[in-house]
């Protein structure tokens, strides 16, 4: 069963996409702030992370995936915003943002699956998921 | 280290006009050198002109060294304030300068030197560097070198050493000669330094006011992009988690919903999409009132048509809507204009024309090239606009009270970005109810003319005042 990490300040958006994402095979591990996700990351060893940019500070989604790449960590990010794309870009725009996936928040749920169904496939970890069942 | 710097010199864009100009001094220096080489020649040439090759030789060689001294230093020198910085830099310059120059006015006669009056272009180069009071000390010292020197030769204490038959007669033994020259210079020296100090002076003041009052603009437009940024977050992040419930609910992932929800949840989720669309409506309104110049091109407005048309077709086709588009010209239609802004304008009126024209209507795009400008007239057979609201419609947040009363969803905002957009390109925009298309008063339609000049012109903006 891949793991995803959920990691975003708002805990509704994080429950009502982990009832998603359990709901179709995922084993579903969450943080809310920069700390508690470094930390969710090297104990958990997700399989994908989902990403929101603005948290505490404007731009931690950008550090955070620029930290987990420095690290050496090659799971597929997908960038979870409420800033369109443009915007949101902008904001990472000095360092290179090393996502793989830019959705907007809300994102319909089909959406967010399927996404996440094809950044699993790229890697070749979506052995377990309820979907390919 | 002596403070040489004024308080009203104290702003980072100063130092970097230092660094330069002390580089820009350094490479003159190359020059004046060549200059110096070539009396060598001249010497050589002209049989009547006596140079001390030797003594110029020498000179030279001694100025080549500390300027390739300086030059190799130059680089090291901080790009602020410093204990050591761009000011004793160019002090040393100078101090250098004046040292080699009056060697060389020494060597070449005295007060009868041909190189008596270069001092006027080291204090002009001086002054508009150093604060004036060193550079009067600067030329106060070398003035009592000179005298010493010339009262020296006089007396014959120390040999006069000239250019040979460059005069009939020695001067230099001339007293009135010798201290009228001397004067003049003193006179000439303390012009040039006040002219050149205060007009670089007064060019240092106004450009470090620029300089401040850019920067605050910089400063505030951050801040308008923060806030924009920060208030969409907080609007659409608890619209983003509702909506989030909402869909998963809507599509069974939490159980069957029963038929007597099913709508009410449906409605909740089209308003609050269209919450969404109303603060994203907000946010590019705001991008583009913050946008900096835009970036013009050569754009082929007959291909942005068709690819806008493109993009919205499956829409048109859905609603039997017929669409289509004429030019009064065989050729594809070019205009200058940012193709990103353009196209955002035109998709807004293109999708209104689709929001407001009823199943099976019509809506025609006619393209006039004129000499110096095109207009593009985009018309269909709407719902129309009261004569009485034409104006309003481009007001922020407007919405015409036949689109109300037909319950068609919107922000009321299209028409205020598309009016910007107009705008920067400095176009006009004017509209038409009944449009050419009217069909009967149920459908008198509406028509959009806007007219862009060819050639990009920026917008006039009333220059405001800045406060620093």
């Amino acid at each position: 069963m891949p793991t995803i990490a959920l990691i975003d300040d708002d805990p509704d958006i994080v429950e009502a996409n982990r009832l998603l994402l359990e709901a179709n095979g995922y084993y579903v591990v969450s943080a809310g702030t920069v700390d508690e996700a470094i930390d969710l990351v090297k104990d958990q060893h997700p399989d994908l992370v989902i990403l929101d940019v603005m948290m505490q500070e404007a731009d931690d989604g950008f550090y955070l995936a620029n930290r987990f790449r420095r690290s050496g960590y090659d799971f597929p990010i997908v960038m979870l915003t409420c800033l369109s794309r443009s915007i949101g870009m902008h904001l990472g725009e000095s360092a290179l943002v090393p996502i793989d996936e830019f959705l907007e928040k809300p994102v319909p749920p089909a959406q967010l699956l399927d996404v996440i169904h094809e950044q699993l496939h790229h890697t070749g970890n979506d052995g377990g998921s309820a979907r390919d069942r | 280290m002596i403070e040489l710097a004024p308080k009203w010199i104290m702003y980072d864009e100063f130092w970097r006009t230092l660094k330069r100009r002390n580089l820009w001094i350094i490479k003159l220096r190359y020059v004046a050198i060549a200059m110096l080489l070539s009396l060598i020649l001249v010497g050589a040439l002209i049989e009547s002109l006596r140079i001390n090759e030797i003594f110029i030789a020498i000179v030279s060689a001694g100025i080549i060294l500390y300027n390739v001294a300086f030059h190799l230093t130059h680089s090291k020198l901080p790009d602020g304030y410093a204990p050591f910085n761009g000011l004793h830099f160019a002090l040393l310059q100078m101090i250098m300068d004046f040292g080699s120059l009056i060697v060389t006015i020494y060597f070449t006669g005295g007060v009868e030197s041909p190189f008596f009056y270069f001092f006027i272009f080291h204090v002009i180069i001086g002054s508009l560097i150093l604060p004036r009071n060193v550079v009067t000390l600067l030329v106060g010292i070398t003035m009592v070198i000179i005298t010493t020197g010339a009262v020296l030769e006089l007396r014959g204490v120390i040999p006069h050493v000239g250019i040979e038959e460059f005069l009939d007669s020695p001067l230099y033994l001339n007293t009135t000669y010798v201290f009228t020259k001397i004067a003049i210079l003193v006179v000439i020296l303390t012009i040039s330094n006040y002219l050149a100090n205060s007009i670089s002076k007064e060019l240092y003041l106004r450009e470090r006011s620029l300089t401040v009052a850019y920067s605050k603009l910089e400063e505030a437009e951050a801040a308008k992009s923060r806030y924009v940024m920060s208030v969409v977050h907080d609007l659409k992040t608890p619209i983003a988690a509702a909506m989030t419930y909402l869909n998963m609910i809507l599509d069974g992932s939490l159980g069957r919903v029963s038929d007597a929800l099913e709508r009410p949840l449906e409605r909740s989720r089209i308003r609050l999409n269209n919450a969404i669309s109303i603060v994203n409506d907000i946010l590019q309104l705001t991008q583009l009132k913050l946008a900096e110049r835009p970036e013009i091109s050569r754009v082929n407005l007959t291909e942005l048509i068709d690819e806008i048309y493109q993009e919205m077709r499956i829409l048109f086709v859905a609603k039997k809507i017929r669409f289509s588009t004429w030019i009064n010209s065989e050729d594809d239609v070019y205009i200058e204009a940012e193709r990103k802004l353009l196209k955002l304008g035109l998709s807004n009126l293109i999708s209104n024309t689709h929001k407001y024209t009823e199943k099976g209507g019509r809506v025609e795009i006619h393209i006039r090239t004129e000499e110096e400008a095109i207009a593009i007239e985009i018309a269909d057979s709407g719902i129309g606009i009261p004569p009485g609201e034409q104006q309003k419609i481009f007001q922020d947040f407007y919405r015409s009270t036949v689109s109300k009363k037909k319950g068609i969803e919107g922000t009321g905002l299209g028409m205020s970005v598309v009016m910007h957009i107009i705008r920067q390109f400095n176009g006009r925009i004017s509209v038409e109810s009944p449009s050419r298309l009217a069909e009967n008063d149920e459908h008198p339609g509406t028509a959009f003319i806007i007219t862009l000049p060819r050639v990009y012109t920026p917008p006039s903006t009333d220059v405001e005042h800045i406060e620093i």
